[in-house]
């Protein structure tokens, strides 16, 4: 799907931290891609291009200034060009929830940029995508809980029978 | 060796094992089996016993001196015994199924909400229950894969892996079919299996510690297309699944001499459906692998959390994986079994 963009990152102080919306997401770098399964909502996707780099960043908690500035220390391209694909893309993640900023003061900000690691077999750079897969919403959702009842449970509701 | 056990400690979840175990006392139809090398006692209700135990039958082994997991499976209706009471609020239960609060690293508790089941695994004890209400509420999926949330929470702890997939083989040799739903991949392990490959089951099977690929349930689904292509497989059906619109078959039935316990693992393998004049082969990458393992295992078993990724991440990466452009369903089984032969695509 193309990369949207719901204006969160541009209203958002870029040396605000993100952080991976662990445990709810959870994600495996694998060769050159990401694969982040969302438990919350039954999606999972594939991150592309540069995203298996950023990705273990966001793990620990870094802002969009910190890991522009990382990409570009290590491709030596424009920190400009960067922010834009990384404005984009983060945008992506935090519409999804795959990612949340977190406060100063929390575990995430603590483990900010400054510590944020990244694989060092890095290869050359290219602008992160995202992938969203939804054909397994409907398997997560077959066992509801919504409509439990105190007279329904343990036992099944007799609507359901 | 069995199952590393940790050591448990006085919690409510402990008190509500040990009055789940007692109650399931009247659970006194034991069957042994070897679960990827390890040897599991199920006592059975007299009701739960003919609904859970066809798909393991073919696991079935001697009983042991050493018993790595002891299972009781009972229902209220056939024992007369009630359930007993539950010390979590209601608040407790998340859609994925494993229980907020009670469940501890030591004690694992799910409730799958259809048909209204109860799971749980006492990991010190090397001990675990499942009760339903009544024999009759076993729908067709949980006949074809009995025990599918305490069977993955054991082997879990003996550092193998409950998979989304299925498994056929040739000469002990196999390979791990992967997909979500419509890729293909039950019909291709029943296409193989009627054509005389070796078959391990075509819905969950395991990975070991021992990274060889291991049954886990000796029964199959198909839907009426497929049942078309193997009308031989009629006269083994056993259940219907309705949710899946498939029929469910004992393939361990049909051909005990084809169902095995174990095969090597060659290569993982995702099929896709297409409108190929032949069926081929081609390489994929590890991602491709893990997209098809991971979501479709995880989002189905209860507790698959970031290990389980990792193990099926390791599987991407160590195991070759291939494509498989699904061609005529008649030469479905004769690529198979010459990618098995030659060791790779033709």
């Amino acid at each position: 799907m193309p990369p949207r963009s719901n204006g969160w990152i541009e209203l958002m102080d870029q040396d605000q931290t993100l952080r991976a919306n662990t445990p709810t997401v959870i994600g495996e770098v694998i060769d050159d891609d990401v694969v982040l399964i969302n438990f919350e909502t039954g999606t999972y996707y594939l991150l592309g291009g540069a995203g298996a780099e950023i990705w273990p960043m966001l793990e620990r908690g870094a802002s969009l200034a910190a890991i522009a500035a990382r990409l570009g220390e290590r491709h030596q391209i424009d920190n400009g060009d960067l922010r834009t694909d990384l404005e984009t893309w983060l945008g992506e993640l935090l519409s999804e929830n795959l990612i949340a900023a977190v406060d100063a003061g929390s575990d995430g900000a603590r483990r900010d940029a400054k510590t944020a690691d990244s694989p060092d077999d890095v290869g050359g750079y290219a602008p992160p995508t995202v992938t969203r897969f939804d054909d397994m919403q409907e398997m997560l959702l077959l066992d509801p809980i919504h409509d439990v009842t105190e007279a329904g449970w343990p036992h099944r509701p007799t609507d359901r029978r | 060796m069995g199952p590393e056990r940790p050591e448990r400690s006085a919690r409510p979840a402990d008190a509500f094992f040990e009055s789940m175990w007692e109650a399931a006392a009247p659970a006194t139809v034991v069957h042994t089996i070897r679960l990827a090398g390890h040897t599991v006692d199920l006592c059975f209700s007299s009701a739960l016993e003919p609904r859970l135990m066809p798909a393991l039958a073919h696991l079935t082994t001697e009983p042991g001196k050493r018993v790595d997991l002891q299972v009781r499976l009972w229902d209220s209706d056939s024992t007369g015994v009630p359930l007993p009471a539950t010390p979590w609020s209601f608040d407790d239960y998340p859609d994925g199924g494993e229980i907020r609060g009670p469940d501890t690293d030591i004690i694992s508790i799910a409730y799958r909400f259809d048909p209204g089941a109860l799971s749980l695994l006492d990991r010190a004890s090397g001990r675990a229950v499942f009760w339903i209400d009544a024999g009759s509420s076993v729908p067709g999926w949980m006949s074809a894969a009995p025990l599918r949330t305490i069977l993955p929470w054991f082997i879990a702890t003996t550092g193998g892996q409950f998979v989304h997939g299925a498994g056929v083989g040739l000469g002990g040799g196999g390979i791990l079919i992967a997909g979500a739903g419509g890729s293909g991949k039950s019909t291709t392990a029943l296409l193989c299996a009627t054509a005389g490959l070796e078959y391990l089951g075509d819905d969950y099977v395991i990975v070991g510690a021992d990274d060889a690929l291991h049954s886990a349930y000796g029964s199959g689904k198909l839907d009426d297309d497929s049942l078309r292509l193997m009308p031989q497989l009629e006269e083994w059906i056993v259940n219907d699944d309705p949710e899946l619109s498939k029929h469910v078959v004992m393939m361990s039935r049909a051909f005990p001499d084809r169902v095995v316990p174990q095969l090597t693992l060659h290569a993982v393998v995702l099929p896709h459906v297409t409108d190929s004049d032949r069926s081929r082969f081609r390489p994929a990458s590890a991602s491709d692998s893990l997209l098809a393992l991971a979501p479709t295992t995880m989002f189905q078993l209860p507790g698959a959390g970031r290990p389980a990724l990792r193990f099926m991440a390791d599987i991407a990466r160590g195991v070759p994986t291939f494509h498989l452009d699904l061609g005529p369903p008649e030469g479905v089984a004769e690529s198979v079994s010459e990618f098995l032969r030659s060791g790779g695509p033709a």
